[in-house]
């Protein structure tokens, strides 16, 4: 028996929402709610979760009453970025809105679909995710099929009351087929939200994805991200994560690369500042030989923020002549802040190259002095210093508008008061 | 143009500067030298306002201000430059963006307008000339992966680009080959006017051969012990600075 704790009134709590909303009717539901109930949410004791007081954050916040009232109807210029045309996929407070979701041309296809099934072994908020969730979201892009414009997942939030989110998305991309993904979360509201997001993409054979996370949403998020990319023999994925914003954001990014000849690419750039975290836990898996892997993940963290990076590569015991390599980098700006950084790495082929390193540091002393003797304002150098070191992880990033737009963005939390 | 009156300087716990005389005027070439250890660099860092040298006595005038209150990027907005001995690598920092938000910086802070990218990119092909530096390696990174030749060439192509009323050379010809020395003295050569002044602080002779001063000083144990012309140089040249020091220790 599990022991029983404080918690137990959150899991209450969850189960009464579950069951007032008829969850328990449908057998996958009922199944993936007895896990949750049988494991219990993770504490800061839980070795996955030990840094993330997710938990007794909701705890704290949870209200189960408001969620998903009332989806509001919401302008469709708040949801897309300026001139940027996106086919966009919207969820409204959690719920999927097929009135704001459209497709800009037949290259892209959507449809409802469930999920087949659930495992106990699986992160207990992802299982929470799968009681919660009704039905998946299945964006398609068939074979041989080339999508000209980005694919835009959009959590749009603007409920005055605290909401449960559980929006759940599957993608498969075709073989020999390339797409770009875009993942962000408008809020248009100043309270709290927990977005408890599910997501699986499956690339198949000689494809090419590009999938950017931007989580620049509010102050008050909550986010608890499972995103998980099965790729197959000879395709390209290149992964962003960047994380300005929000109280707790964590991620579980898993790339299972099951195929020969695969190209993976991680980035991660996260700016923590306030009390906030930022928790990013990523796995790479390679299953199979010859494949590539690279990650890099930047952190600046300030004020009292605390960061988190775990990264586990897997190389099994058929994936010999892998390449995988871990980089994590870390900036403090203050003596409050913290960064808890842990390569894992677990290797079972003989004939691997493998690497992974990490540092933690303070701005560069003497590279600012350099750009001061020149004129340059201490603020002003501060900010081009932060800003080259973090836009290292933005380079790998193809499409361009994206990419300066997010080094607007992140040029605007590095030094808004100072800009060129 | 700069008095520098009894200046004394620390780093941490350890003494450098002990009382430093020094008065440079509009249109002259000052040359610091000394042995090794004895302050040379010290001095350039701390006249550029560099934070780990505490300056615990004295005084600094530049131009009518007192020096020492400026913070560096103050110092080089009223004309002061340092080229460094070691230039930093600034990996993700392109030359041309850095050159042109200094010399905005710089420009605003006379009362200048700034330069657009146009009248920027035409002033910047004037004075890559100077120094033979090509504009491939101004499309990079700021100093990252530059020879030792063409960072100093890069040095003073800032220095050509800011046009400072001082300007204070740091052993500027350490590590470079003879080549790379007469371009870079070149440089040097072509900004002077009478307007401006410039310190040159070096261990060798070899350097003044190209750039000639009015006045040499040596810096030994934090302070000038002996001033003289450009014969001074010659002299340390050929006998070393141990008879300096002999001198010292006997007084």
């Amino acid at each position: 028996m599990r022991p029983i704790t404080e918690k137990d009134n959150l899991l209450a709590t969850l189960e009464g929402a579950f069951t007032a909303r008829g969850f328990e009717q449908n057998p996958l539901q009922r199944k993936a709610m007895d896990f949750v109930l049988e494991k219990g949410l993770p504490t800061l004791k839980s070795e996955e979760y030990r840094f993330a007081p997710i938990t007794r954050t909701l705890e704290n916040i949870f209200r189960s009453e408001s969620t998903s009232d009332s989806p509001s109807i919401s302008p469709s210029s708040l949801l897309s970025i300026p001139d940027m045309p996106s086919h966009l996929v919207v969820f409204v407070n959690g719920i999927f809105s097929p009135a704001h979701s459209r497709m800009l041309d037949d290259t892209v296809s959507l449809t409802l679909t469930h999920l087949q099934n659930v495992k106990a072994d699986q992160d207990t908020f992802e299982l929470l995710n799968h009681a919660f969730a009704e039905n998946a979201v299945h964006i398609q892009v068939a074979e041989n099929v080339s999508v000209k414009h980005p694919i835009a997942i959009v959590y749009y939030f603007d409920s005055p009351n605290f909401v449960f989110a559980n929006p759940q998305w599957v993608c498969s991309l075709g073989a020999h087929s390339n797409a770009s993904l875009l993942e962000y979360t408008v809020a248009r509201t100043p309270g709290a939200f927990f977005n408890n997001k599910h997501s699986r993409v499956e690339v198949g054979e000689n494809a090419d994805l590009e999938f950017a996370m931007i989580q620049n949403g509010s102050e008050e998020e909550i986010l608890l991200n499972n995103s998980h990319i099965e790729i197959a023999f000879s395709s390209r994925v290149t992964c962003h994560t960047i994380t300005l914003k929000g109280k707790i954001i964590r991620n579980n990014l898993s790339l299972a690369l099951n195929g020969e000849r695969i190209d993976a690419r991680l980035n991660g750039l996260y700016l923590v500042s306030g009390s906030n975290l930022v928790d990013n836990h990523t796995v790479v898996d390679h299953r199979k030989p010859n494949s590539y892997s690279n990650e890099l993940y930047k952190g600046v963290i300030d004020g009292q923020g605390k960061a988190v990076f775990n990264g586990k590569i897997f190389v099994r015991p058929d994936a010999q002549k892998t390449n995988a390599y871990q980089t994590n980098r870390n900036i403090l700006l203050s003596e409050t802040g913290t960064i808890h950084t842990k390569p894992q790495l677990e290797i079972w082929a003989d004939d691997v190259k493998c690497s992974h390193g990490c540092t933690t540091g303070q701005l560069d002393e003497e590279a600012l002095f350099y750009l001061q003797s020149r004129g340059i304002s201490k603020d002003l150098a501060k900010g081009m210093l932060l800003n080259a070191f973090a836009g290292e992880t933005l380079n790998g990033m193809k499409n361009e508008k994206l990419r300066s737009l997010i080094d607007a963005l992140v040029t605007e939390k590095l030094h808004p008061a100072d800009q060129p | 143009m700069l008095t520098i009156r009894n200046l004394h300087a620390k780093i941490e716990d350890n003494q450098i500067l002990n009382g430093i005389n020094l008065t440079v005027k509009a249109g002259e070439v000052h040359a610091i030298m000394g042995p090794n250890g004895s302050g040379k660099s010290t001095l350039a860092a701390a006249l550029a306002g560099r934070e780990e040298f505490i300056v615990t006595e004295g005084t600094v005038d530049f131009l009518g201000k007192n020096l020492l209150e400026l913070s560096p990027e103050e110092r080089a907005r009223e004309g002061v430059f340092l080229a460094f001995q070691y230039p930093v690598e600034i990996p993700g920092v392109s030359t041309i963006n850095f050159m042109k938000t200094a010399l905005n910086q710089i420009r605003v802070h006379r009362g200048e307008t700034p330069l657009d990218a146009v009248a920027f990119l035409k002033l910047m092909k004037e004075k890559m000339k100077l120094v033979e530096i090509e504009q491939t390696l101004l499309n990079r990174s700021l100093n990252e992966g530059f020879s030792g030749g063409e960072k100093k060439r890069n040095e003073i192509f800032q220095m050509a680009m800011l046009e400072p009323r001082l300007a204070i050379l740091d052993e500027t010809d350490s590590g470079l080959d003879i080549d790379a020395l007469r371009i870079v003295a070149n440089g040097v050569n072509v900004l002077r006017s009478k307007n401006n002044a410039t310190i040159v602080v070096t261990h060798y002779q070899r350097l003044l051969e190209y750039i000639v001063p009015d006045y040499v000083h040596v810096l030994y144990n934090g302070r000038i012990v002996k001033s003289g012309t450009k014969e001074l140089a010659l002299e340390l040249e050929e006998k070393g600075y141990d008879w300096i020091k002999a001198e010292v220790a006997a007084v």
